[in-house]
């Protein structure tokens, strides 16, 4: 299959943001607009068959046709900035910190000890905590069992979340609730695209980490091109000689094939002094032995690795782009109304029906037939309401069932006996009155549906009643549903 | 009842209009209300006074499953016992916040007024709340809110009948005047024999307290009249300079006016505040109940007596100035003067009809303005010492005046009154509308009866004469406020822009 072009965060920024101003457009101008789009972009086979290649092509078009300035661009030039910055910083630091270390103290030679341990120290003690972290969430659950129930990252947020509730309580109850929508949509998207922030992040970092090390190794060898650079080594701890050399051999494991890759026991031996002892009595053979086991030390346990880790985070963030679902409220609505017949072009007929060109023939999960849960206190006429169905949804009707729409409880029955009908259906409407306001009862007889029907099926909810009423209700409808994590599209049916 | 002070709280569906009936009964219009449903999230106490404290709760977000749950607990003799272990198993419960935060003060012993939508159907969850409430056993009434259409209040009577003990009662939380409020206050002591005294007792407590404020209400107007009716200001003016003394006339004039407006503005806000509005604003500030202000050509043609009154009350003025001519003749003039003056005070009113008669800027002392003759003969010197530099505006003579101010005083009386504290926008009245409604009540000047309207003319006169003695001020007081008690009971409505 030919690689087309892939989702960066950038169109996910800008895809959500499109996706947001849609939301205060009427649906006849959306679903006009992008009928239009998705007959052409639905020409290429690829885009029939991925969903994904299909909504990037629509942010491109979007892209075009709006004017304003969209997030995206932003987030690649803050991107690009920030690691632009991260690359000089970590080459500065690095540099710095190196040059520092490289300075003889008086007459002593350079401490190699404390060049390796300042260099690479903390970069491997943070590495290893994380591991250790990453370990212990998976295996033992240490921290949980030492600190109990105490979660400080947990407590925080909470404290933000009261800060922000108390805040939402000053708003009037339309704000509120569109607030609160908002916040829900975040928290949705944290859901669908949380995976994602981690990766930016951990870039940003290894890109500094990367050019700190190349930093420390910029500066290894520049200042051994101007002047001798003579080790040994000394520290409090009362270790012995021989051990110091065992470890040095060990610690060389990975380049021990190169030329002069560590000091021999001879010359670790050699090289230890006592402070104040001046380096002219220290053999000056064995003191330049140090500086090549220095060097593949960084390039090996901080270059090689924190590049690694840089390479795995560009990966991995590829890898969580490719695998994104597209299928949350928003984006099954808009896939809807890109696949979705054009009443328009069929005008002269005197059915609608689903445009026989493959080309703009829309996918077999969107089309298909459909199971109608009726609010019992509503009355259907099922023509019409088959009629509403095919031009609004593509769905055509199989089978309407009367429910309780605040009786959670009563959904199992009612799924069970639909088990092979809702199976094969495309989409369950659940169609209740547009007067009726939204309380928690029908929020949970919602997601009681949602988790019967099985992520195949498509739900939808259809606020039914004279205009006015549904579109002052399809707002607050779809703010609570934002509220309540449902994550399906509310369309009205007028009268 | 546990508390001593009534304590109700005010439950139902979301959206059905709880937290109104709690603002209109409470007359507290800063409880929040919003049209989006499931504003209301905690529940809110309100006071009327120290007499009947409500509780605005968040509308039953799941009833069905709360009722399932609460009929599984075993039965006690104690029935609110299972409703308190409801809300200590669910407290950190999303499912049911709602449900605890509602049954909190039933717990602590309040009663429930369950509040209904007339114009909505009634569904089998408004039965699960219904039922809900019957297991609580606390006292309980049933009130149908008639927001809208009137479709459904038949259904909601047969199905609350039940449930309620017959305890159901229609209500109109933006519409509701004091009378409205006070039967329902007095249907709440029927709901329970042994709350019976409490609730009577606090019922009777608003009645009487009411009273105390339309009697507040008159001391207001009266105060307004006699301040406003003695009213003037003065300035200094050079007299050799009349253009300078006229300028000096006109601001005098206009300083009179918008000091007298201010003091009507103060008497129509203290009137707003007595009966604890926060949204009607009176005078000047913005959208003011009023859209004419007091010395408005509109304000004059619409309030006050009417053109025949006016003639005639001119008329009677006019025959008493003559016939004081008459009596320095002796009374040998066979009252000619006093027929003179009649004939001259009833022309003069009927030329000038309702419009409001210019306002005359007087000189204390000295010629007003001088004649060109004079000036000749008189030197200037002489003539500044007999005219003075002071000029005077006011005391206002015109007859219609104070009961202009009367007028517009009993309008804002009357609209506060009937205002439910429910509402939440602001009006401004304009005269016509104002005018057309207190008719409809016989509530203007010119409806009083000849025998009211004469006696407190007298007393007008005397405040203009500076006679007015302390009886004179308790008896214009105590006719005013028979006149606001009579118009309290009124339902009346003011029409909304």
């Amino acid at each position: 299959m030919r690689r087309t072009a892939s989702w960066k965060i950038a169109d996910i920024l800008d895809f959500e943001w499109l996706l947001a101003r849609d939301r205060t457009a009427s649906d006849s101008e959306l679903r006009a607009r992008d009928q239009a789009l998705g007959e052409t972009i639905l020409r290429s086979p690829e885009s029939r068959e991925r969903r994904p290649v299909a909504l990037r092509a629509w942010v491109e078009s979007r892209r075009a046709e709006v004017a304003a300035s969209l997030p995206g661009r932003h987030f690649t030039t803050v991107c690009r900035w920030l690691l632009l910055l991260s690359g000089l910083a970590g080459i500065a630091i690095g540099g710095t910190l190196a040059s520092k270390l490289l300075h003889y103290q008086g007459q002593e030679p350079i401490n190699a000890y404390d060049f390796w341990l300042w260099t690479l120290g903390p970069q491997l003690f943070l590495l290893l905590l994380v591991l250790l972290f990453w370990i212990d969430r998976r295996t033992v659950h240490l921290w949980h069992r030492l600190a109990g129930d105490w979660h400080p990252i947990h407590e925080l947020i909470a404290g933000v979340t009261n800060l922000i509730d108390a805040t939402l309580r000053r708003f009037s109850g339309e704000n509120r609730n569109r607030l609160r929508a908002d916040l829900a949509h975040v928290i949705d998207r944290r859901e669908i695209y949380g995976g994602l922030s981690v990766w930016p992040v951990l870039i940003v970092t290894q890109v500094f980490a990367v050019a700190y090390n190349l930093g420390i190794l910029g500066a290894l060898l520049g200042l051994s091109a101007g002047r001798e650079l003579r080790f040994g080594w000394q520290t409090t701890w009362d270790i012995p000689s021989e051990t110091a050399a065992a470890l040095v051999q060990r610690l060389a494991f990975f380049w021990q094939w190169l030329p002069h890759s560590y000091p021999d026991a001879g010359q670790v031996i050699a090289t230890r002094y006592i402070p104040g002892q001046p380096h002219s009595t220290l053999p000056g053979g064995a003191m330049r032995a140090w500086w090549p086991f220095l060097f593949y030390s960084v390039a090996f346990y901080g270059l090689a690795l924190r590049g690694t880790l840089l390479l795995v985070a560009v990966r991995q963030l590829r890898r969580a782009l490719d695998a994104l679902p597209f299928d949350h409220a928003e984006v099954r609505a808009l896939w809807r109304r890109m696949c979705a017949p054009n009443p328009e072009a069929s005008s002269e007929r005197t059915h609608l029906t689903v445009p026989s060109t493959g080309a703009s023939e829309p996918p077999k999960h969107h089309s298909g037939s459909c199971v109608i849960l009726a609010s019992q206190d509503l009355s259907l006429d099922e023509d019409l309401l088959r009629g509403f169905l095919e031009q609004a949804l593509g769905w055509t009707l199989q089978q309407v069932v009367p429910v309780k729409i605040d009786q959670r409880r009563t959904v199992a029955d009612v799924l069970a006996t639909l088990k092979p009908t809702a199976t094969e259906a495309a989409g369950i409407a659940v169609v209740i009155p547009a007067e009726r306001d939204p309380i928690v009862a029908i929020a949970l007889f919602l997601k009681e549906v949602v988790a019967g029907a099985g992520d195949q099926c498509e739900v939808v909810l259809v606020l039914r009643g004279p205009a006015a009423v549904a579109e002052q209700k399809q707002m607050h409808w779809r703010n609570f549903m934002a509220i309540h994590q449902l994550h399906f599209d509310v369309i009205l049916w007028t009268t | 009842m546990t508390t001593s002070i009534p304590t109700f709280a005010i439950v139902g569906a979301v959206n059905h209009g709880k937290s109104s009936v709690v603002s209109t009964l409470a007359e507290d219009d800063q409880v929040p209300i919003d049209a989006q449903a499931g504003w209301t999230e905690k529940s809110e106490a309100s006071s009327l006074r120290d007499f009947f404290v409500f509780y605005d709760t968040p509308g039953f977000q799941n009833a069905f499953e709360a009722l399932a749950e609460l009929k599984e607990a075993p039965r006690s003799a104690d029935h609110l016992k299972r409703f308190r272990e409801f809300i200590a198993r669910h407290a950190n419960d999303k499912e049911f916040e709602a449900e605890c935060q509602l049954f909190a003060p039933l717990i602590a012993g309040a009663g429930i007024i369950y509040v209904v939508d007339g114009s909505r159907p009634v569904l089998d969850i408004n039965l699960a709340e219904m039922e809900i409430l019957r297991l609580t056993g606390q006292p309980r009434l049933a009130v149908i809110n008639r927001t809208g259409s009137d479709q459904y209040v038949a259904d909601w009577k047969q199905h609350l009948r039940a449930d309620f003990n017959n305890a159901v009662r229609e209500f109109n939380a933006h519409r509701a005047s004091f009378p409205d409020r006070i039967e329902l206050l007095e249907a709440l002591a029927d709901t329970d024999h042994a709350w019976k005294p409490a609730l009577s007792t606090a019922a009777e407590k608003v009645r009487v307290e009411w009273t105390d404020r339309v009697r507040d209400c008159g001391e207001i107007i009266v105060d307004l009249l006699t301040t406003a009716l003695r009213h003037h200001e003065s300035g200094l003016a050079s007299p050799d300079n009349q253009k300078l003394r006229k300028d000096a006339a006109e601001k005098l004039k206009e300083k009179y006016m918008l000091a007298v407006s201010k003091l009507e503005t103060t008497a129509h806000s203290r009137i707003i505040a007595l009966f604890r509005h926060n949204l009607v604003k009176a005078g000047s500030s913005s959208d003011p109940i009023f859209s004419e202000d007091l010395f408005g050509e509109d304000t004059w043609q619409i309030f006050g007596l009417n053109e025949k009154q006016l003639i005639k009350h001119a008329a009677v003025y006019g025959a008493i100035a003559g016939a004081s001519v008459d009596v320095l003749f002796g009374l040998h003039s066979l009252g000619l003067f006093a027929l003179s003056g009649a004939a001259g005070g009833a022309g003069a009113a009927f030329l000038v009809g309702k419009s409001r008669p210019a306002l005359t800027v007087d000189i204390p002392i000295g010629t007003g303005k001088v004649p060109s003759f004079l000036k000749r003969i008189v030197p200037a010197k002489i003539r500044f010492n007999l005219g003075g530099s002071a000029l005077v505006v006011g005391p206002y003579r015109a007859i219609n005046f104070p009961w202009i101010l009367l007028d517009r005083a009993i309008g804002t009386f009357c609209y506060v009154v009937n205002r439910a504290h429910a509402r939440r926008d602001a009006v401004t009245l304009r005269a016509s509308q104002l005018k057309r409604v207190l008719e409809t009540h016989e509530a203007t000047s010119e409806q009083w009866s000849q025998e009211n309207r004469e006696k407190v003319e007298k007393l007008f006169a005397a405040i203009r004469k500076e006679s007015f003695s302390r009886e004179d001020r308790d008896t214009l007081r105590r006719m005013i406020t028979e006149r606001l008690a009579d118009l309290g009971t009124r339902r009346i409505e003011f029409p909304v822009e």
